[in-house]
């Protein structure tokens, strides 16, 4: 719409919403300068809203109304109040949601006059809104207030009796709005009746519209972006629109599939740098900003403590002092307090863990001092905090734009804590949680310089002129939009005063206007919607028609013709990488192991070469270790400790199985008792697990020893824990060999496992992922048997081969092998064949390491667990085609 | 789908003033007969939302949702039906169409109006509509996979 000349006349324009005024005020200067003109009064350009707070703003100065605005924020905090305070009410779960509840459905009360009668029956939800409601506009009245919701409701009553004169403006054109619900619409009335000459602009829709459909909301949103940025490259002083319903859930999903098409090479960081050309009309949380949510995990730590994974974050952290000189040495302290499973830390234990010499050190000693956690006010924390933070160092240096932004945005948060001040003191931990809500509430909106492609939210969109609309996402599930009305107002009055959640035919009526307005926005209008989501086959909805002008159809067709026909399943990511010409490097090897050199890791090295090259190279030569998460309780590591430690003394005092049948039965459970006291007390385990730990191992223990010991037939235990030094293949190592029985005059070793994943029969594969137990076997002629002794609740059990049945319960000469590729081809029926097998097995793996062989060719399972993933990018190789050869 | 043998048991389980369970093989037109229902209930209500068909998946109830809307449209193109069964719900369809242009329910361009869903989708309903009763002071999310 032109308003322009009007504008420099006077009149006011008061649009639907911030957006698009800005819009608009874009467009004035520019046709003023186009006057020639180099200065000019600032225009009455504005958001309706803005325009009622000004004018009641002046109304107050000269003395017309006493009734103040309650800023939006006391206005929850009131809400929050009057639910609370509701006795005949029992406990909400979330009172501060019910609070939101009860605020909109005023608003809407308010806006659609549909106030309840009094004395009207009403159902429990709506009755318990009745009371706040009274009580909310009886605090109103007492502090002589007036919200956002009834301002509209004052001014028109000031009009009414004579106030305001002199500060209505004479022309006031309303744009943007699709309908004007009553309280506004009487506002006009009163303004149009004190002799101001009021109009709204009428949508003349007349652009061409275009529908087309794609397979899913992904090749969707790609296919846009693919087009608008063609559209870039061929005019890039063209304004391009994209609406997206619910972009307020779809916000990262869209962004992402733009970034894709525009960025297909970039990181996310170069992408900021570079400038994005498109912008969204819907922000973040600004707890989520980077920098924001750093100084809330400062915070938090100053006033409780924090858990493992923000410890992680805020050492990594670069809004913090000194984080880039001293960047190494906090990555380390994040590995160490990994490792050391440390879960959460207060100040205090912070403090304590740091480096030594760190520039934080000295600070935080004193911060610890100083800090004062007492009850307070809340502009004493609001200044306490951001006390606490410069101590911190924060926001550190060398800010960018966003950061600055983010900042600023932050402070905005701060001082709003300090206007929440009702003189009472509040708990640390309470003013922390409430700025932690502050901080999500606030909706931080980056502002960017002027963008061709603006990419908005169904209600951000109208009235904005384009060159090029583009509507996604047009299908019958999401347009007309599903509404949700209130349910503290009776639905029957909601629909009766027409308020479009409680009314289908309002809510269509609505749609209706809604894209008429749109098609008067731009030429051309593509409308466009998926074929499937969810699996469910969807349609295009049934927009009304536009009839388009002449001109806007050849605009469409020129602008059409350069859309690509078919758009199949575009992805510029595999496109680019189609289009590469790759050169092949053969790098199957790291450097081989020179003869005699030291290598670390013993059966480990042999288990993870066979499990997969890579892993060993990178474990073992390159000396990689992933990070540990710490997790509640001890991690299996920790428990198969200690249960070896209470099996070895267990058997080192009892040695024999004679010894053991001996036993009276309160006498072996009094041992076993004793011993794992003994364990618990050598291990550390933290005092909080003690307890449990010894009725867990009790039960196991004793399970284990009359379920699978005592039925064997006479042993002696001759070796416990012994570590020992082998060689194999050129490597040597050491190997903590847990046990090794006599039985029968023949040695047989024994393997604890606390997992139940044990298999015997990848003993047989021609890559063994257990090698511990062959390896020691060829080392000493004298063993006759090998077998995992699974120690597991239920299901304990001997798992392994030997040279005759009767060794061990259920161990046997041979194994049914596993089936596929992986087992070996050799006949496996004697114990010779186990021996020369193992020999044949591990000589390959020992030649491999030897060589330093480091492909990344896994076997089956390898990659479940492996934390290497991201190193050998394994799931970014994509399989080859067939046919195709490297 | 020629006029099926049990035609007079069909008919009778659109009868709307009593309760039925219908239990049939796959592919024997349960779902049609479940959308003659839904629109013979259709040409008796004041407002469409008043009908309530719960389904077990999303997917079966937005095929529920387009099966309704496809009759409708089907008796609006005027096409002649192939046999007397397709007949008989055209003219079902046909008593909706006329009491939806009589109310203005306007339900073709606007088929969110059916009342369609699952059983997860209604719970979820009745939780926003009723804060208060059920404790919970708002809506609440739903985790897909608890």
């Amino acid at each position: 719409m032109e308003y322009s000349e009007q504008v420099a006349q006077g009149a006011v324009v008061l649009t639907v919403n911030q957006r698009l005024a800005r819009s608009h005020l874009t467009h004035y200067e520019h046709w003023q300068l186009q006057q020639g003109n180099l200065w000019w009064e600032i225009p009455g350009i504005l958001p309706l809203r803005a325009w009622m707070n000004a004018l009641h703003a002046q109304a107050l100065a000269r003395g017309d109304t006493t009734l103040t605005v309650l800023p939006d924020l006391l206005q929850q905090r009131a809400w929050r109040d009057c639910v609370e305070q509701d006795s005949g009410l029992e406990l909400l779960l979330d009172v501060e949601a019910a609070a939101r509840g009860a605020r909109r459905a005023w608003e809407i009360a308010c806006v659609w006059q549909c106030h309840p009668l009094e004395g009207d029956y009403l159902p429990r939800d709506q009755y318990a809104w009745q009371r706040w409601s009274v009580r909310y506009r009886r605090m109103m009245e007492a502090a002589q207030w007036v919200d956002t919701s009834s301002l509209a409701d004052h001014l028109k009553d000031l009009i009414i009796d004579g106030k305001l004169k002199g500060l209505l403006p004479d022309v006031v054109i309303l744009d943007g709005f699709l309908q004007l619900p009553p309280q506004l619409q009487q506002l006009m009335d009163t303004v149009a009746a004190a002799g101001t000459r009021v109009s709204r602009s009428e949508p003349e829709p007349s652009a061409f519209v275009h529908c087309v459909s794609y397979l899913d909301d992904m090749q969707e949103m790609l296919a846009i972006a693919t087009i608008m940025r063609q559209e870039l490259e061929s005019d890039p002083n063209q304004s391009l629109g994209l609406v997206v319903p619910d972009l307020q859930n779809k916000r990262a999903f869209v962004l992402r599939a733009f970034d894709r098409v525009f960025f297909p090479t970039r990181s996310p960081l170069e992408i900021r740098a570079a400038g994005r050309p498109y912008d969204l009309s819907i922000g973040v949380p600004l707890a989520e900003a980077p920098v924001v949510a750093s100084a809330l995990s400062l915070l938090k730590l100053c006033v409780s403590k924090l858990e493992s994974s923000e410890l992680s974050a805020l050492l990594l952290s670069p809004y913090l002092a000194a984080a880039t000189s001293e960047s190494r040495r906090r990555e380390q302290m994040d590995r160490r307090l990994r490792e050391e499973r440390v879960r959460n830390l207060d100040l205090a234990g912070f403090t304590e863990q740091l480096y030594s010499a760190s520039k934080l050190s000295g600070v935080l000693k004193r911060l610890l001092k100083t800090r004062k956690l007492s009850a307070a006010p809340l502009s004493e924390w609001a200044s306490r905090f951001s006390e606490w933070l410069s101590v911190f160092g924060w926001p550190g240096k060398g800010m960018e734009s966003e950061e600055y932004q983010a900042v600023s945005s932050w402070m905005e948060c701060l001082d709003n804590l300090q206007l929440l001040d009702d003189g009472k003191n509040v708990k640390a931990s309470d003013a922390y949680r409430l700025l932690m809500r502050l901080a999500r509430e606030q909706i931080f909106q980056l502002e960017t310089p002027h963008t061709p492609i603006q990419i908005m939210g169904r209600l951000e969109s109208h009235a904005i002129p384009f060159d090029c609309l583009w509507l996604a996402g047009l299908d019958t599930e999401q347009w007309p939009a599903a509404g949700s009305p209130t349910p503290f107002l009776p639905i029957a009055a909601q629909k009766d005063a027409g308020v479009p959640d409680a009314s289908a035919a309002a809510r269509l009526a609505l749609a209706e206007r809604e894209f008429l307005q749109w098609g008067s926005q731009a030429p051309v209008l593509i409308a466009s919607h998926v074929l499937n989501r969810d699996g469910k086959e969807l349609e295009l909805a049934h927009v009304p028609v536009i009839k388009s002008s002449v001109d806007n159809e050849k605009l469409a067709t020129a602008r059409l013709k350069t859309h690509p026909d078919d758009i199949k399943l575009i992805d510029p990511v595999s496109d680019i990488r189609a289009s590469l010409v790759l050169e092949s490097v053969e790098d199957s090897h790291g450097p081989g192991l020179a003869a005699g050199a030291d290598v670390r890791g013993g059966a480990r090295l042999f288990e993870n070469q066979a499990l997969c090259p890579f892993r060993a190279f990178a474990l073992h030569r390159l000396l990689i270790r992933p990070l540990e998460e710490a997790g509640l309780g001890l991690d299996p590591r920790q428990h198969g400790t200690l249960l070896h430690h209470v099996l070895e003394l267990f058997w080192k005092e009892i040695k024999t199985h004679e010894a053991m049948q001996a036993l009276e039965p309160d006498m072996l459970d009094a041992r076993v008792l004793a011993v794992i006291d003994e364990a618990i007390e050598e291990n550390n385990v933290p005092q909080a697990l003690r307890e449990l730990e010894r009725v867990r191992l009790q039960a196991l223990i004793l399970e284990w020893l009359s379920q699978c010991e005592a039925p064997r037939q006479a042993f002696e235990v001759v070796s416990l824990e012994e570590r020992q030094e082998i060689e194999h293949g050129g490597i040597k190592m050491n190997v903590m060999l847990d046990r090794i029985d006599r039985v029968d005059g023949s040695l047989v070793v024994v393997d604890y496992k606390t997992g139940t994943s044990n298999k015997v029969n990848t003993w047989a594969d021609t890559r063994i992922v257990n090698p511990q137990l062959p390896l020691y076997v060829l080392t000493n002629d004298a063993i006759e048997g090998a077998s995992f002794a699974q120690v597991a609740r239920n299901q304990c059990g001997f798992k392994g081969v030997a040279s005759d049945d009767e060794l061990l319960p259920k161990v046997k000469t041979t194994v049914t092998k596993s089936r596929g590729e992986q087992a070996t081809t050799r006949e496996l029926e004697n114990w010779s064949d186990w021996r020369a097998h193992w020999q044949e097995s591990l000589d390959t793996i020992a030649t491999e390491v030897r060589d330093g062989l480091a492909t990344v060719t896994p076997m089956k399972t390898a990659c479940l667990h492996c934390e290497l993933k991201p190193l050998c990018r394994i799931d970014e190789s994509e399989p080859l085609e067939e046919g195709e050869t490297t | 789908m020629s006029a099926p043998v049990d035609a007079a048991v069909r008919l009778r389980a659109l009868d709307p003033v009593t309760s039925f369970i219908v239990q049939a093989p796959a592919g024997s037109g349960k779902t049609e007969l479940l959308t003659r229902r839904v629109l013979t209930l259709l040409a008796t209500v004041d407002e469409p939302e008043e009908i309530l068909a719960i389904t077990f998946t999303r997917k079966a109830a937005s095929e529920m949702r387009q099966r309704v809307v496809e009759t409708l449209q089907r008796a609006q193109s005027g096409l002649a039906p192939e046999d007397g069964y397709e007949a008989e719900g055209l003219a079902l369809a046909q008593s909706v169409l006329d009491r939806d242009k009589q109310l203005d329910w306007q339900l073709v361009r606007n088929p969110q109006r059916l009342n369609l869903r699952t059983i997860d989708a209604l719970a979820t309903q009745l939780a926003h509509r009723l804060p208060v009763t059920s404790a919970l002071g708002a809506p609440t999310g739903v985790i897909e996979i608890a």
